[in-house]
């Protein structure tokens, strides 16, 4: 029975993350990774880790893939899609799995005991033992991980600023009021500024000329 | 040995199999009169009749809108990623369905009594996302697409505070099974035993996340009809927009029993002496869908910008400053220990 | 081992009834119903005119940044679940770490904040 789930699991697994290779539209390569990881998270059920599995879909499916998802949608993939399969780094893809590979059978030949250290635990070990763990072992990592969280956050607001002040006037064209002009009305961002300047809108900023206030999107 | 250990492994997948259509079905039937239900009570707000035709006060008018959608036409834009653009509704309705395996309905009464029932359920919740992006970007229409983003955006920002007041709830069970979580409110008091009384305020916020997760009225800005049309569903129709409907209406109603469970007490009775039943759970349920259909009712739409700062600048730190403020009172032992109740969960 | 398994065999049912479900609506449209489709019909949904080009155009920045913040407090949250429930055997030592731990993420919050991270005008 186990046996069955795991070999079904397993082989969904691989094919969903062959997908993410071979996918022509980057969308579908991120839906496969999604497919894949909600794979790998009923396999960390066979080896009696329900915590670790419902984390993994609530982290990496739920967040991390959602920003990966933006993040495609965003840099409009498309185009820079079909360059992806330069020679060179074919080359180089092709120098990483043969790596990977020897690698992977060495680990096979070598440990005979391996799938002695896969099997799943007599009894599954519950949350609260997990948290112990967590909390009075390992508090350093614990702690350090707020740290880590800390730096992603303050990198996150900054990338997103310069990114703002690089190319200012295409995003003044969707936002009009960009928060520093206080006490104007806020414009819904989908709304196309197609209003000629004219008198109430004064109150902008020198840069956001009409050459940049017709054309929304470009 | 062999022959006896499969027949019964098919014998217990019947019997699950069983059980799941002993909630499924009651569930669709269910499903049929709420929204019937929700649009009767719109209807009454407004002072107007809403749906009167179908059987005696149109009681029947869901399924005669269930045969409409069957028979109505596919229509797949040009451009359309096929795949992808029937993959979104399907994810919607099943997420939303699966969710529904952990919840009891009984002590005893539950199909998947897993440990990890409330994680189970946030994860699902947080998968729901994907129907929303997908069906928005499949559509290969600007008015879906932008109405994926925000809609997608809006989900994730009300997660964080779902998230943070079930964890409220946690600190105060100690554990992550509903079983034990309606066990830990089961006191002396009848429904002031329950956790709406100590964790009061997060019941509100709780509801009004709620509302912005399952994108109701008043946070319903992927169908700002003036905007955005109907947002990421825009383009679909028949039946694959039924499913979008009625992932919508499950997870709706998912919120209702979510509520019920976690700071109402689920089955238990309100008054001591009456005993403890599924009706019970029924009744708040039913009465938290009226909640949800007054508010869609009487609540003009949120702006976008207000939506985001509500859920950021206001819910997020009010909701982690609970956090904070519950596990000082349970370590602590605060208000009598009704912050800690520990004796009966995991 | 077996046990785990009954527990989440239910799920995996219901996902296999949930996906039956969806595909039987699905195909009974496709089936039932009839397929006329021109032109006009498939466009895809504008006011009037036709669309000028693709619409999967990039969008602001700032619903990138929504999901990296959301990134980090569901990697909160996730710590935060195993805490709240081993919280009365995690000790004083563990419940400190935790205040500690979130004191550190509101600092960032507080930063975001003030930089103008969760402005949307």
């Amino acid at each position: 029975m186990e046996r069955e789930f795991f070999l079904l699991l397993a082989t969904v697994a691989t094919g969903s993350g062959f997908l993410v290779v071979v996918a022509k539209d980057p969308i579908h390569s991120a839906l496969a990774l999604v497919a894949c990881f909600v794979q790998i998270a009923a396999l960390f059920i066979l080896l009696g880790a329900p915590f670790l599995a419902v984390i993994q879909i609530f982290v990496y499916v739920g967040a991390v893939m959602v920003l990966f998802l933006f993040v495609i949608m965003m840099l409009n993939v498309r185009q820079e899609a079909l360059t992806r399969f330069i020679p060179s780094g074919a080359i180089a893809a092709f120098v990483v799995t043969l790596v990977l590979a020897v690698e992977m059978g060495l680990l096979l030949s070598w440990s005979s005991d391996l799938h002695q250290l896969m099997a799943p635990a007599a009894e599954p070990p519950s949350v609260n033992a997990l948290s112990l763990a967590l909390f009075q072992d390992y508090l350093l990592p614990f702690e350090v991980a707020s740290v880590i969280l800390l730096v992603a956050l303050v990198g996150a607001v900054i990338l997103a600023r310069d990114d703002e002040k690089a190319d200012a006037s295409p995003r003044r064209a969707l936002h009009p009021a960009q928060g520093r002009v206080p006490g104007r009305v806020a414009t819904p961002d989908t709304m196309p500024d197609i209003l000629p300047d004219n008198g109430p809108d004064t109150g902008r900023e020198p840069d956001n000329g009409p050459g940049t206030s017709g054309g929304m999107r470009r | 040995m062999m022959e006896f250990f499969t027949t019964t492994t098919l014998g217990i997948a019947l019997l699950v199999t069983g059980q799941a259509l002993l909630v499924i079905v009651p569930l669709f039937v269910a499903l049929a009169f709420l929204m019937y239900g929700d649009r009767k009570v719109w209807a009454a707000v407004q002072m107007r009749r809403g749906p009167n035709q179908v059987g005696v006060f149109g009681v029947l008018q869901s399924f005669a809108d269930l045969l409409k959608y069957i028979v109505k036409e596919v229509v797949v834009p040009a451009g359309a990623d096929k795949f992808v653009f029937y993959l979104a509704p399907m994810m919607t309705f099943v997420l939303a369905l699966i969710a529904w395996a952990v919840i009891p309905w009984n002590p005893t009464w539950v199909v998947a009594d897993i440990n990890v029932a409330v994680l189970y359920i946030f994860a699902v919740s947080s998968l729901e996302v994907y129907g929303v992006i997908m069906g928005g970007w499949a559509s290969n229409s600007k008015y879906a697409f932008l109405g994926s983003l925000r809609s997608a955006a809006q989900m994730i920002s009300y997660e964080v505070s779902i998230g943070l007041i079930i964890i409220g709830v946690i600190i105060s069970t100690g554990s992550l099974n509903f079983g034990d979580i309606v066990a830990a409110q089961d006191g002396n008091y009848g429904l002031f035993s329950w956790y709406w009384l100590p964790h009061f305020p997060m019941v509100i916020l709780f509801f009004v996340s709620a509302l912005a997760e399952t994108n109701r009225p008043p946070f319903d800005l992927p169908e700002a009809e003036s905007e955005l049309v109907a947002g990421y569903q825009v383009e679909y129709s028949s039946t694959p927009f039924l499913l979008f409907m009625m992932g919508e209406l499950l997870s709706v109603v998912l919120m209702c029993a979510l509520i019920s469970l976690l700071f109402f007490g689920g089955w238990l009775s309100p008054i001591p002496g009456i005993p403890d039943s599924i009706l019970w759970l029924i009744g708040k349920m039913l009465f938290f869908f009226f909640m949800f259909a007054m508010v869609k009712a009487i609540t003009p739409r949120y702006r976008y910008d207000q939506l985001m700062r509500l859920g950021w600048k206001v819910f997020l730190p009010m909701s982690l400053g609970w956090v904070v403020l519950v596990a000082f009172f349970a370590q602590y032992g605060a208000f009598g220990g009704a912050y800690a109740r520990w004796a009966i969960g995991g | 081992m077996e046990d785990l398994l009954r527990e989440y065999l239910p799920i995996v049912i219901f996902l296999g009834l949930a996906i039956a479900i969806g595909l039987v609506f699905i195909f009974a449209a496709l089936i039932i119903a009839v397929r006329n489709p021109d032109p006009e019909k498939v466009s895809a949904y504008e006011c009037g005119f036709n669309a000028f080009d693709d619409s999967r155009m990039k969008f602001d920045v700032r619903f990138y940044l929504v999901s990296i913040l959301f990134i980090i407090f569901d990697l909160e949250i996730a710590f935060l679940f195993p805490w709240a429930v081993a919280f009365k055997d995690v000790g004083l030592l563990g419940f400190w770490s935790m205040i500690v731990f979130l004191g550190v993420l509101t600092v960032g919050f507080a930063y975001e904040w003030k930089k103008g991270a969760l402005e949307w005008e």
